[in-house]
């Protein structure tokens, strides 16, 4: 496993959720498998160059999800998929159509320089309507 | 009162004894912080592998246990003081033990967070045994297995009364008799056992700090992994000369004959395996990071010609015999008799071999590359503002040394006392290298010019032999300050109100250490650290007119 996240402390979205969307996000796609440990909420913060309390509370709200479990002799592990998320899918993750196709999103947002909020408003808004 | 007992404890502490230690890790961390620190701000892969280059350095300088070689000795003469009770060994090994662990902790501590706006993490939880390097992790731990033994050993042996030297007449001859005695073997092994395991229990720990450590900006993951193996690979080598230290300091309690039983020679195979660790593991190199080769070097691909130019070639071999010669010459002082209770001049023939190996430099450039029909050329700022700025403070520390001490000698004196007049002999000394040190400058302003085709390195050259020169003035002042602030601390008291003693004063020689320190550190310096700007275009000067 050698799955990473970045936060982008100029953007409007709050950096805990910046780091629990993309934690979601890498279980969602299985880049995260079922049972991997993640970091400690202290060792993310100082990689991160944030507080703790932000980390920690990106883990909480992930624990709340249920996509993240906390153990006492192995730290923060990822758990099984929450409700809602890839749960009834086979293998647990999500189908390679809708990973390619969120690949394509990115790549051609990235062409058109468009912000990393406006790519996700416009998934918001299409899903409201779907 | 029942708190009398506590109070006394308390204030009896020395001062220096915390206050010390503290003042040493805060200037290396601000050292090291300075070191890290790129010129523009922010951190780069070269600056990195130069942090880590001079933890690595420091914590081998700190990780010394020679005064700690006659450790449970009990002299029979009364020359030097006897390191045989519990808390003075433990006091002596406790220094080079925790001092090296500390140097590398600091080192991990030191680096800075991260300062873009977008961070970068990988989602991997860091383990010890992914980052340490296989082959040297087992070879370290044999050597911690093997000193094991040893000391184990060591507890079984009894301890010998010392006998007092005197003659005797045996047959036709005269034959001297008496030796050295020796603690229980037990007490000695159960000093050096602590010793062995705090320094186990460090390493691991500081093995756990170094696998722990936040992510560089300035690497990619990999080379953050591979930095981490570095240091590790640094630490590991350390501890393993120190852990066959413990074992030679053993060896040497061990080899001592009874000396009732008339035995004159000695042995100590313990100390030879020591010496072979301290030269396999001084071998044992770190991997490199990949991104500090390439602009590292000092010389870009853009200025290839000057790197592989021949002359540049013999001005970089002479910057590591700069580096060694000092190091045999002092290593081959200190078996000369007298010069050992010297330390003064001892520090003087480091510099002054030096600034003659530079100047031989020079003369091996104007002999082999310099040819008549080339102008010379003079860097215009030949020695950086920083390392000028240095020098000149040395200079200044140094003077104020010598004179705190002759003032205070002259108190000593006075008062009927004996005083070691080293300052005498620093200050003839410093005079001697001032001397020596006109002898590379003018060979490097004196010399052909090199016909090179690449604009600038003549004088870039000489810029660096000039360099070199001021560097070893402002480190030689500083050191010796420092050696001349230890031999002669007992000076100092009387210039500040105190009794006067013929004891060693603690806090002038834990100054005068931090200084000697510091002195070592500066000779160390690279040539790019001082001079992080580029070099002023060089100006032609006329055949003869320098």
């Amino acid at each position: 496993m050698n799955a990473g996240i970045s936060v982008d402390l100029r953007s409007a979205t709050p950096p805990y959720e910046q780091i629990r969307s993309q934690i979601s996000s890498l279980i969602a796609t299985g880049a995260l498998p079922v049972g991997s440990r993640l970091p400690t909420v202290r060792s993310l913060a100082a990689d991160l160059g944030i507080a703790t309390g932000t980390v920690a509370r990106a883990y909480k709200e992930l624990e709340a999800a249920g996509l993240l479990e906390s153990r006492r002799r192995n730290g923060t592990v990822v758990a099984h998929a929450a409700h809602g998320s890839a749960s009834g899918l086979p293998g647990g993750t999500v189908p390679e159509a809708v990973t390619a196709a969120v690949d394509l999103l990115v790549r051609s947002g990235r062409d058109a320089r468009l912000s990393d909020e406006l790519l996700l408003d416009l998934v918001r808004g299409k899903l409201r309507k779907g | 009162m029942s708190n009398d007992g506590f109070e006394f404890t308390v204030h009896n502490v020395p001062p220096m004894v915390l206050l010390g230690p503290f003042l040493l890790a805060a200037g290396l961390y601000l050292l090291l912080r300075w070191v890290i620190r790129a010129p523009g701000g922010g951190t780069t892969a070269v600056t990195v592998s130069q942090h880590s280059l001079w933890i690595g350095v420091i914590g081998w300088l700190a990780s010394s246990l020679q005064t700690v070689g006659s450790a449970g000795i009990l002299p029979a003469g009364n020359a030097s003081p006897p390191l045989a009770s519990p808390a003075s060994i433990l006091v002596a090994l406790a220094w080079p033990i925790l001092g090296c662990l500390a140097v590398h902790a600091i080192g991990q501590l030191s680096y800075p967070g991260p300062q873009l706006p977008r961070r970068l993490a990988t989602l991997e939880v860091r383990r010890v045994r992914d980052f340490l390097p296989r082959a040297l992790t087992w070879t370290v731990a044999a050597i911690f297995a093997a000193s094991a033994l040893h000391i184990g050993w060591v507890a079984t042996l009894p301890g010998y009364e010392a006998v007092p030297f005197n003659g005797q007449e045996r047959g036709p001859g005269f034959s001297r008799m008496g030796g050295d005695g020796r603690i229980q073997g037990s007490v000695l092994a159960a000093c050096l056992g602590a010793g062995w395991l705090a320094l186990a229990l460090g390493t691991v720990l500081v093995l756990t700090l170094i696998s722990r450590r936040r992510q560089l900006e300035a690497l990619d993951a990999a080379e953050n992994d591979l930095l981490r193996t570095i240091a590790m690979n640094r630490l590991l080598r350390t501890v393993a000369t120190i852990a066959a230290g413990l074992a030679a300091v053993g060896g040497n309690f061990a080899a001592r004959p009874d000396p009732s039983a008339d035995i004159t020679s000695w042995t100590n195979p313990a100390g030879f395996a020591s010496f072979v660790v301290l030269l396999v593991m001084l071998g044992w190199a770190p991997p490199k990071l990949p991104s500090a080769q390439g602009g590292g070097s000092g010389v870009g691909s853009s200025q290839a010609p000057a790197a592989a130019h021949p002359a540049t070639r013999l001005s970089v071999s002479l910057g590591a015999a700069t580096g060694l010669a000092p190091l045999v010459a002092g290593t081959l002082g200190f078996f000369v008799p007298g010069l050992r209770a010297q330390p003064v001049i001892l520090v003087a023939l480091m510099a002054a071999v030096l600034l003659l190996v530079a100047a031989a430099g020079e003369l091996l450039l104007h002999r082999n590359y310099g040819s008549p029909d080339v102008p010379r050329t003079w860097p215009r700022q030949a020695v950086s503002p920083a390392l000028l700025t240095t020098a000149i403070a040395a200079v200044a520390l140094f003077t104020a040394v010598a004179a705190v001490a002759a003032a205070g000698e002259l108190q000593l004196v006075e008062a009927g006392r004996g005083a070691s007049g080293s300052w005498i002999a620093a200050v003839l000394a410093t005079v001697a290298v001032a001397a020596i040190s006109c002898l590379p400058v003018a060979a490097a302003r004196m010399r052909r010019g090199i016909a090179t085709g690449v604009a600038g390195l003549d004088a870039a050259l000489r810029a660096i032999t000039v360099h070199r020169v001021v560097r070893t003035i402002a480190a030689y002042c500083v050191a010796q300050g420092g050696v001349l602030l230890i031999t002669a601390s007992n000076a100092v008291p009387p210039l500040l109100g105190l009794p006067a003693s013929s004891a060693t004063w603690q806090p002038g020689a834990v100054v005068g250490a931090a200084l000697t320190t510091a002195g070592v550190v500066i000779a160390i310096i690279p040539v790019r650290g001082f001079a992080r700007v580029p070099a002023a275009p060089a100006q032609s000067v006329p055949e003869g007119s320098r």
